[in-house]
């Protein structure tokens, strides 16, 4: 694989919506994310949060700009999917009739992933992400909680070099999504060469984690950098913890306020 | 990771979409039911054809025998033709396009091998059609079924070429498969599924001159009814081959058109 300062790298990356009228989603954005970071998407609803995700999952195509993402360009899609794991919805994004372990089956297929060395890697997930008493239950009888884990796992099963989470807690409960929040930390440990690149609204859940915070809104870039220094370049008080920080940077930049939701 | 994983995902998604289907018991009763029920009603109805109508007597002028085919192969030509389309719409609706569409193995492949087990089913139900109509007094014992079984497999392929280009209207429109819609109300009326064409008037004879499937069937009741040998099967077969070297890359230009065309709109899961 190509050797890379920046897992992700974002320069121009624009995309309207063609329709009546068209709709541009996002206005010119730049960024990088380094190896071994972990960044956390910060927007309202209608940010172009999810636009930013599927065009770097190369779900979607942009107007303009340039994106690498795990070394390769997005043009090169098959190089970049082979690369990246990606969670856009937990919920149904799974053969309902099959069960867990069948549905993981055929998604690491995909990525050679066959054999002995799927169960070996089904196994290592199975203990690490606590899938033991329902990956043999059908996707359908799950709980949102656990196909969430079980996204996770899809998506790390490849041992991918960058993660694209597009609201991955969405359906989680405040314990829960602590604990998937702690799963990704535990994969940047031990991947330390990994990216993660999410959004999420659960600013309790993602603070200990991220040390880097991009906020959007409207389609522009408002903010990146780590918190604590953002609070203080936009002349923000300081605060006893990073997720009041986080708080009070996205409310700062988007005019809203937002729960915590830990 | 392998320059492509093209044979060993067409295997998977055969393998899943036979263990999804195994959770469907009842459904698997139930189109052998209706099966059963079609090849006897038609039984019945031929009763009621006397004498030898035009374009029966090269089949030897039993219209039960006629009628078989047709129902037989309309089902796995139906397969072809709206298999893709129907894939693509399922996966919609389930929400797992959108997670196929982000593997490395191209989306093409995957709509392509979510058509494999329907076909091999329909090929199945096929073979039931027959037997059941064999069971019945069909005359098919002097049938030659290597060269039967090529028609079919060279029509399914050219009749996929129609079908790849319904999916990609599935694709762009999301509802509303025209051009499914069009070739299957078509092929029942002009193909000879189920009654001879030489009974149409002279300009819709010739209008069926365009489906392969008119091809097909009349390949198929001369190697079946009349167990008609490789050489004299030929007209059909080369006609065949023509629609599938031009439907067949029509269809898989037209996906690949749809498939960037959805990427650019954004609107690849939705239904």
């Amino acid at each position: 694989m190509t050797s890379h300062p920046d897992a992700i790298r974002v320069e121009g990356l624009a995309k309207t919506y063609p329709g009546k009228p068209p709709v541009q989603a996002l206005h010119p954005v730049s960024f990088a994310v380094g190896a071994g970071e972990m960044a956390v998407v910060l927007g309202p609803n209608g940010a172009g949060k999810t636009t930013l995700f599927k065009i770097l999952a190369t779900l979607l195509r942009p107007d303009a700009g340039e994106a690498r993402v795990a070394g390769h360009s997005l043009a090169e899609s098959r190089a970049v999917r082979a690369r990246i794991g990606v969670i856009t919805d937990p919920d149904r994004s799974f053969f309902w009739r099959l069960n867990g372990r069948e549905n993981l089956r055929f998604f690491a297929a995909a990525y050679d992933l066959r054999g002995s060395a799927f169960e070996q890697r089904l196994d290592e997930l199975v203990e690490a992400l606590g899938l033991g008493e329902f990956i043999t239950r059908r996707v359908g009888s799950l709980s949102s909680g656990q196909r969430g884990r079980l996204a996770l796992a899809r998506a790390l099963c490849h041992r991918p070099t960058v993660l694209l989470l597009d609201e991955p807690t969405r359906s989680l409960d405040p314990a829960a999504a602590g604990a998937f929040m702690q799963l990704l930390g535990d994969y940047l440990q031990q991947q330390p060469q990994a990216s993660i690149l999410l959004s999420t609204h659960r600013l309790g859940a993602v603070a200990p984690f991220v040390r880097r915070a991009l906020i959007l809104a409207q389609g522009r870039l408002l903010a990146d950098g780590p918190p604590e220094q953002l609070i203080q370049q936009a002349g923000l008080p300081e605060t006893a913890t990073r997720t009041e920080a986080l708080a009070q940077l996205y409310a700062h930049y988007t005019g809203t306020e937002t729960q915590y939701g830990r | 990771m392998a320059a492509n994983n093209w044979g060993p995902m067409l295997w998977m998604t055969f393998r899943r979409d036979v263990r999804i289907a195994l959770t469907y018991r009842l459904a698997f009763v139930l189109r052998f039911l209706s099966t059963l029920f079609q090849v006897v009603v038609f039984y019945f109805i031929s009763k009621l054809v006397t004498g030898s109508p035009a374009g029966l007597e090269r089949y030897g002028g039993d219209y039960f025998a006629y009628a078989l085919i047709g129902l037989a192969f309309l089902r796995l030509f139906n397969i072809s033709l709206t298999g893709y389309a129907n894939a693509i719409t399922e996966a919609q609706q389930m929400g797992t396009l959108e997670a196929q569409a982000l593997l490395p193995t191209p989306l093409q492949i995957l709509i392509f091998g979510a058509n494999l087990w329907p076909y091999l089913y329909a090929f199945g139900e096929t073979i039931v059609y027959l037997l059941l109509g064999l069971a019945l007094g069909a005359p098919l014992a002097g049938a030659n079924v290597s060269g039967a079984v090529v028609v079919a497999l060279l029509a399914s392929v050219a009749i996929s070429g129609l079908g790849l280009m319904g999916a990609s209207v599935i694709l762009v429109f999301k509802r509303g498969n025209a051009v499914s819609w069009v070739v299957e109300a078509a092929a029942g009326l002009l193909a000879g599924t189920y009654f001879p064409p030489e009974l149409l008037p002279g300009p819709l004879q010739k209008l069926s001159y365009l489906l392969p499937h008119t091809f097909a069937l009349a390949g198929l009741r001369q190697a079946l009814l009349t167990g008609a040998s490789f050489a004299q099967l030929m007209p059909s077969l080369l006609a065949l081959l023509a629609f599938a070297l031009v439907l067949v890359p029509a269809g898989v230009l037209s996906l690949q058109w749809a498939l960037r065309r959805a990427q650019i709109k954004g609107n690849l899961a939705q239904y």
